[in-house]
């Protein structure tokens, strides 16, 4: 039997610290700063995101108790919705943009629930029923648009994401009042054609809020799928396919197939997300309640440390703390460091794109 | 006459073979009269082979002979359904069973291990042994469905030192496969495959092309293993000794059809060789020292790679103008490094010198002012524009470096393309060389490697380089092609007398190009040798006091 050992020769260091097992063959002997100057590097987008929340915090003269309430309430609105972009990055398949789509459909599911009165937490069974059923079809519909343009699923996503989004206000503008008509006239527009700005549901707030334990499970239900999803055969599929498409074909997985799971799970995911942000927020915003939550769950993410190649929970937990509690101080911060909250309310839209962007900018380097 | 006289040699070997073979026990596999087109081009033209258990059956051929064909045929790889699928008949076991796909090939017992690795580098070596069949619970596997079951992990991590213990090696099995040297990388590959239940037949493209000799015996010896539990191994290699030392029968392929079959105590590479190409090869040869100069050309002082993840310890080399300069060293040693950080591609720290002028780290711009130009190891990734024709190919480089293949149209300040004059220059260089092709616009992805490593030349010439590093100048060529390459680097070196720089893990050729050859161990020159002295020594110091491996 022939036994090996990997020699430090072969063994490619990754920030992984000093390498001393070298049995004393040459290899890099890092010095302290080197390593300091690799976990910056690694880390960069996390650390910037802690010294604007550092100095935002102390600019906006606010409690913890008071950013740890906003956290709360902002955990249970973004948290599963985050956690949806995670299984596309496993599989390889960078950001999903998509998940907007998802978004839309679970406004369009509360909508439809609150217009048949279904009510209490029947209503929100109901909602979430029919959010996962459409999330599944229109998720399958995506993953075999971006099978379609292998390699160019971020662009599809986003492109995709406008398509549904232009379709959907269409439906609301101009399909309801004239192809569907609604059981409460009430939540049409005055002319009768296209549907109100704003619908509430507030009752189903009220319910909604009063279970602190259902938001809980939804949440740790999310990210222990997530998580179990790593150990199982379908996880371990997703990982090989964001190792490289064609070595997992060759391996004989049905390429395909999985990356059309991706996007359906993470649509799904998305959906009760984005219907967890809604019920918390007591009305459906019906043209832009969607809107850019693609962008701010991305930032999120990439703020908490992922790359667009590999992310875990933790990232998303550690992005939620960070990306909202620059939300939450910001206005504050504008408005007593320049007297305007309205620059603080730009700052964090800024903060945000300027995340991705710098993301992508690091991720190329790596790559490079 | 000829075609008959073949036909009838042929079916004599065939013949005989099978009468020989019949003796082991019925064919595992057989493939009858198969035919394959790509397009108006044949690549396979009537083929049969038959497979018997416990059979190490060699398959060698030239360059676009149609061997990957017929190995992407059994495997079922999309790409044969993609071009119009094939004509004739697979038989597995008795049955008829024609794979339509990688998967449906694995179901019938057919598993490949690829030339280039179909490996997940960041994944450990355990999971990529049982890559894509893990075991889990078959009761869970009914509740939730096979795809949301739990992996076995403990059972996964048994199964897979299973597979390795049956070729006769220990791993860590948690070490990620991006840190194993070459030839563990291939180990894993074959163990996976091993894994698998009901492996009737494994293909190995190419195992050794980029292993040292020591480890290619390893290899080999593995091989012998897996034969003794009946498993039919389909060995393709260029290297025709190791075919010889291994197989039992091999089939010789030229021009998409069998040529000849040879049984084991038959066998000889002469042979092989002129079945492969229908005529005698001249080898290579360099007189050496003809155009070597005392002016050193090159000097490189303590390099070592700025970037983290390239392991290099501080190279220091000189080379003389006009000198032919071998590089080597066992896989992973890093003997190809210096044409990187010479031409940029790696940042360095140290002292490099070009003709007398000192370069700076990470500049390309400044090695092609000082006449150095380099043609990478991995030629389809990094030497290539495999969607552009072979006009446009050989004519890049020099026309946004040198300004050739450029008109001017005066008084503009810029010039366009001269697509005439790159296509001339193309179609010279076509004849020159003898590469393969329809035309100067035919695509090099349509190349096979040799004709592919060819157009890499016609580069370098249209460049008239001072310098010229070229990495692994052959790997992965038949025997011809890799002769006509050779000659070629030659020829440059002693009609424009450029210097050659070639980093090579093939010592044989580098003993007779070159005049001195630098030996690399853990990333840097151990000992330069005059190429006459003896290649024992040189292997002895290639591998080193310290081996790479421990053997129990």
């Amino acid at each position: 039997m022939l036994k090996f050992r990997v020699f430090p020769t072969h063994r490619q260091s990754r920030g992984s610290g000093t390498d001393t097992s070298c049995d004393g063959m040459m290899f890099h002997e890092k010095g302290k700063n080197q390593l300091i100057a690799n976990f910056l590097r690694k880390h960069l987008l996390t650390l910037i995101f802690g010294v604007l929340c550092w100095v935002g915090f102390n600019a906006a003269g606010v409690s913890l108790g008071f950013v740890g309430g906003e956290l709360y309430v902002r955990t249970v609105r973004n948290a599963v919705t985050i956690l949806a972009l995670l299984i596309p990055i496993l599989a390889g398949m960078g950001l999903n943009f998509a998940i907007i789509i998802g978004a839309m459909i679970s406004q369009l599911s509360m909508i439809i629930i609150s217009d048949f009165s279904i009510p209490g937490l029947g209503g929100i069974f109901a909602a979430f029923a029919l959010t996962l059923m459409l999330c599944f079809i229109f998720g399958h519909l995506i993953g075999r648009i971006m099978n379609a343009a292998k390699g160019k699923e971020m662009i599809v996503g986003i492109v995709t994401g406008y398509l549904g989004s232009n379709m959907y206000q269409m439906l609301f503008l101009v399909g309801y009042g004239t192809l569907i008509m609604p059981r409460n006239p009430e939540i049409l527009l005055s002319r009768g054609i296209g549907m109100r700005n704003m619908i509430d549901i507030q009752g189903y707030r009220a319910v909604f809020m009063n279970s602190p334990l259902l938001i809980f499970t939804i949440v740790c239900a999310a990210a222990g799928f997530i998580y179990y999803l790593q150990w199982t055969k379908l996880g371990r599929r997703f990982a090989i396919l964001g190792e490289g498409m064609q070595t997992a074909q060759l391996l004989g997985i049905d390429v395909d197939k999985t990356r059309i799971a991706a996007i359906i799970l993470s649509t799904i995911l998305a959906g009760v997300g984005h219907l967890m942000f809604i019920i918390e927020m007591g009305n459906v915003n019906v043209y832009t309640g969607h809107l850019n939550i693609d962008i701010f769950s991305s930032a999120a993410l990439l703020a908490g440390g992922a790359s667009l190649k590999y992310a875990r929970i933790r990232h998303v937990f550690i992005g939620l703390f960070l990306f909202h509690t620059l939300f939450i101080v910001s206005p504050l911060a504008g408005q007593n460091i320049f007297n305007s909250a309205a620059i603080g309310e730009y700052f964090r839209s800024f903060a945000a794109y300027a995340t991705i962007v710098l993301a992508l900018v690091l991720n190329q380097r790596k790559r490079a | 006459m000829y075609c008959l006289g073949l036909k009838t040699m042929l079916m004599y070997y065939q013949s005989k073979n099978e009468r020989q073979m019949n003796n082991m026990g019925q064919p595992i596999i057989e493939m009858k009269q198969i035919s394959k087109c790509f397009g108006e081009a044949r690549a396979l033209d009537q083929v049969d082979l038959s497979l018997w258990a416990g059979e190490i059956h060699g398959l060698v051929g030239s360059n676009g002979s149609g061997k990957s064909t017929l190995l992407n045929i059994l495997n079922g790889h999309p790409v044969i359904a993609e071009t119009g699928g094939f004509s004739g008949e697979i038989r597995v076991a008795g049955q008829t069973a024609s794979p339509g796909s990688i998967v449906e090939a694995i179901q019938q017992g057919i598993g490949m291990v690829h030339q280039e690795f179909a490996l997940m580098p960041e994944m450990s070596v355990k999971d990529n042994l049982r890559a894509g069949y893990e075991v889990s619970n078959p009761l869970i596997d009914r509740l939730v469905g096979a795809s949301f079951s739990p992996i076995l992990e403990v059972e996964n991590r048994r199964l897979a030192s299973e597979a390795l213990a049956s070729l006769g090696i220990e791993l860590n099995m948690d070490e990620k496969v991006r840190n194993l040297p070459v030839h563990l990388k291939q180990f894993v590959e074959i163990g996976r495959e091993v894994g698998r239940d009901g492996l009737r037949l494994l293909i190995l493209d190419e195992p050794t092309a980029s292993m040292s000799q020591e480890n290619a015996k390893d290899m080999m010896e593995a091989l012998k293993r897996l034969k003794q539990k009946g498993i039919v191994i389909l060995f393709v290699s260029h290297r025709l000794e190791e075919v010889v030392s291994l197989c039992d029968r091999v089939t010789v392929l030229r021009d998409g059809r069998v040529v000849s079959q040879h049984l084991a105590p038959e066998l000889d590479p002469e042979k092989l060789a002129l079945d492969m190409i229908g005529e005698g090869v001249l080898k290579a040869q360099h007189f050496r020292e003809e155009n070597m100069t005392e002016t050193v050309f090159l000097k490189m002082k303590q390099i070592a790679s700025r970037t983290e993840s390239i392991a290099s310890a501080g190279i220091s080399l000189e080379v003389n103008k006009g000198e032919v300069m071998g590089l080597t060293g066992l896989a992973g040693h890093g003997f190809t490094m210096p044409g990187n950080f010479l031409m940029g591609g790696v940042p360095w720290t140290g002292e490099i010198e070009l003709d007398g002028q000192r370069l700076s780290s990470g500049s390309i711009q400044e090695a092609l002012r000082q006449g150095a130009f380099m043609l990478p190891d991995e030629r389809k990734e990094l030497g290539l524009m495999l969607h552009a024709s072979i006009s446009e190919n050989i004519a890049f480089a020099a026309r946004h470096n040198l300004k050739r293949f450029i008109s001017r149209l005066w008084p503009l300040p810029f010039g366009l393309s001269n697509q005439q004059q790159a296509d001339a220059f193309a179609l010279e260089m076509i004849r020159a060389l003898g590469i393969k092709c329809r035309g100067p616009h035919q695509h090099v992805r349509e190349l096979s490697g040799g004709n592919q490593q060819k157009v890499c030349i016609a580069r370098a010439i249209a460049m008239s380089p001072k310098l010229l590093f070229v990495g692994e100048p052959t790997r992965g060529m038949d025997i011809q092609s890799k002769e006509m390459v050779l000659k070629l680097l030659i020829e440059m070196n002693r009609t424009i007398g450029t210097t050659l720089i070639i980093a090579s893990s093939e010592l044989e050729e580098l003993i007779r190009l070159c005049d001195r050859i630098a030996v690399f161990r853990d990333g840097e020159v151990v000992k330069v040798f005059k190429a006459l002295e003896d290649p024992k020594q040189m292997i002895r110091v290639m591998s080193g006091e310290r081996g790479h491996r421990d053997a129990h």
